[in-house]
């Protein structure tokens, strides 16, 4: 055996896999040949280097949770990508049912919606939703609210959200389109908080600000319709629940509006008022109602698409494994609160 | 009479996989993946050289699997099948990720990035460290080989398999690895022929 076939055979001879004949071979040439056998030794030394490498491993906990969290990712993806799939085959569809959403709207007599207010939420959510496109999930802020529990914690965070719209209109004239989009969406929820809470007031200047960024005539369709909010709303004649479902309505119709500028606009906007509706459901301590992990699919892929930073990617991840969970706890519940925070920061 | 549990882990992949497939058995999709996250996770860390991504990536590649289980035939192991699509997200990921070196750090994600540092330092001697450095600077290919049949302990048939190149190829580029990481790590004592 010469050094070239030595040198070939190297490796299979350290790992002991060369025919008995070979390796004898291999072997009676390294007797003889200083080099072969020093590059052998040298060769063998690098490999137990290497083979001590180690990886830190994480928590304990970590490999015993995690084929559960395989488990529901997997199934969270597969429920989004049914819907995908539905929703391709309701795409032909979809302008004609626009349009008779839009006569619904016109044509419903407002006062009429006093009786069985809770009702008619549920109802106007479901006839949203197969409206708007019955393979998405649910985004159903005002049905949401109507069942948020009192708690302390919600009156900081109204003054705040009223402080924050007071001394600071987010510099819409210089945001691009697409953040409006997501503010709009911010403040449709907050506004919901806003009338659940009896803070007339701010609800109102939460709409304004809603008409200022969406409106862009004065007597625009969207325009006209969130003035009919506003006065029903200011009219004090309704109870709190028919405020609740005339949002409801009027939620339809914006997400028709900012549909027409594009599919990003409207996964922003509903990005915008589920932050809002989660964060407050959390403070709530709801625990049940977070377990929205195809909304959290729903707007990771959304945002993907328009390439959002990673950073943000990353915190909605974080969020949808926590409503993957069999059981969401208080602690669960104050992460997506401080999750929610943050990307509202990210993304305001 | 054997447990469900001891059953799951007599059964061999293609089974488990079979089974999740025809009967939408939840079992045994957990038992796959509990039969193979350890040596993914440690995979997946060598060639992303930190951690915070780990987690993420081994859930996404486990969920391609099972998402493309219908194209699995069987003419490879489940194994090489795993380590080609890790292999691929890994590979997406890096480059990406050079695409975008200058990604900036949110201020309120600075502390958990303070934090795997620290993890990171914590869990790693010097040696270890040099060793680190060493593996990354070798040439991918050579990386890669390294990694699958040092470390996963593929044979080099199934890392011809997952790097679809001849297995006198994938032979090669081991040793070459081995060589470039002798010079790297001892500079001083190369006597290469």
């Amino acid at each position: 055996m010469n050094c070239e076939k030595a040198q070939q055979l190297l490796i299979e001879y350290i790992e002991g896999s060369l025919e008995n004949e070979q390796a004898s071979q291999f072997l009676s040439h390294t007797k003889t040949c200083d080099t072969c056998q020093s590059e052998l030794l040298a060769m063998q030394q690098t490999i137990t280097q290497a083979t001590a490498s180690k990886v830190p491993q994480p928590d304990d906990a970590f490999f015993s949770r995690f084929p559960d969290q395989v488990l529901n990712g997997y199934k969270a993806q597969a429920q989004v990508q049914a819907h995908a799939k539905q929703s391709k085959q309701h795409a032909v569809r979809k302008p004609g049912l626009l349009a008779l959403l839009q006569n619904w709207w016109l044509d419903t007599s407002w006062p009429n919606l006093a009786a069985q207010a809770m009702v008619v939420i549920l109802a106007i959510g479901g006839t949203f939703m197969v409206v708007q496109d019955s393979s998405e999930p649910s985004f159903n802020s005002s049905g949401l609210y109507a069942q948020l529990e009192t708690n302390p914690a919600l009156g900081k965070f109204i003054e705040n959200s009223h402080n924050m719209q007071a001394t600071n209109n987010f510099g819409f004239a210089d945001k691009p389109a697409t953040v409006t989009s997501y503010l709009a969406g911010r403040l449709y929820s907050e506004s919901l908080l806003m009338v659940v809470s009896g803070k007339q007031t701010y609800a109102v200047e939460h709409l304004t600000k809603i008409q200022s960024l969406l409106g862009d005539k004065d007597k625009s369709a969207i325009t006209q319709n969130i003035q009919q909010q506003i006065t029903i709303i200011t009219q004090g004649k309704m109870s709190t629940s028919d405020k609740l479902a005339s949002l409801a309505k009027l939620r339809s119709r914006l997400e028709a509006n900012i549909q027409r500028r594009g599919k990003g606009h409207l996964a922003l906007f509903r990005a915008g008022s589920w932050l809002v509706d989660i964060k407050l459901i959390a403070m709530a301590g709801s625990l049940d109602r977070l377990k929205q992990a195809s909304q959290a699919q729903y707007i990771i892929d959304s945002l993907s698409e328009l390439r959002a930073p990673k950073s943000i990617i990353k915190k909605l991840e974080k969020i949808r494994l926590i409503m993957s969970k069999t059981s969401i706890s208080g602690p669960d519940a104050d992460e997506i609160n401080t999750l929610a925070d943050d990307l509202q920061q990210l993304l305001g | 009479m054997p447990s469900k549990s001891q059953n799951m882990n007599e059964t061999d992949d293609a089974e488990l996989l079979a089974r999740f497939l025809s009967q939408e058995d939840e079992a045994a999709f957990k038992a796959l993946v509990s039969r193979h996250q350890q040596p993914l996770y440690n995979f997946v860390w060598r060639y992303l050289e930190q951690h915070d991504d780990v987690a993420d990536i081994c859930q996404q590649v486990f969920i391609q699997v099972f998402n493309k289980a219908e194209q699995f035939r069987g003419d490879s192991s489940f194994k090489t099948w795993l380590y080609q699509i890790a292999v691929n997200r890994c590979r997406d990921f890096h480059r990406s990720r050079q695409r975008h070196p200058l990604e900036l750090v949110a201020p309120e994600d600075l502390d958990a990035k303070t934090e795997d540092m620290a993890y990171e330092d914590k869990h790693m001697d010097e040696e270890q460290r040099i060793l680190d450095d060493a593996l990354h600077m070798l040439p991918e290919k050579q990386r890669q080989t390294l990694y699958l049949h040092m470390y996963q302990e593929c044979s080099f048939s199934e890392v011809a398999t997952i790097m679809n190149c001849p297995q006198g190829t994938a032979k090669a580029n081991y040793h070459h690895a081995i060589k470039a990481l002798r010079k790297i790590l001892n500079p001083g004592n190369d006597n290469e022929l």
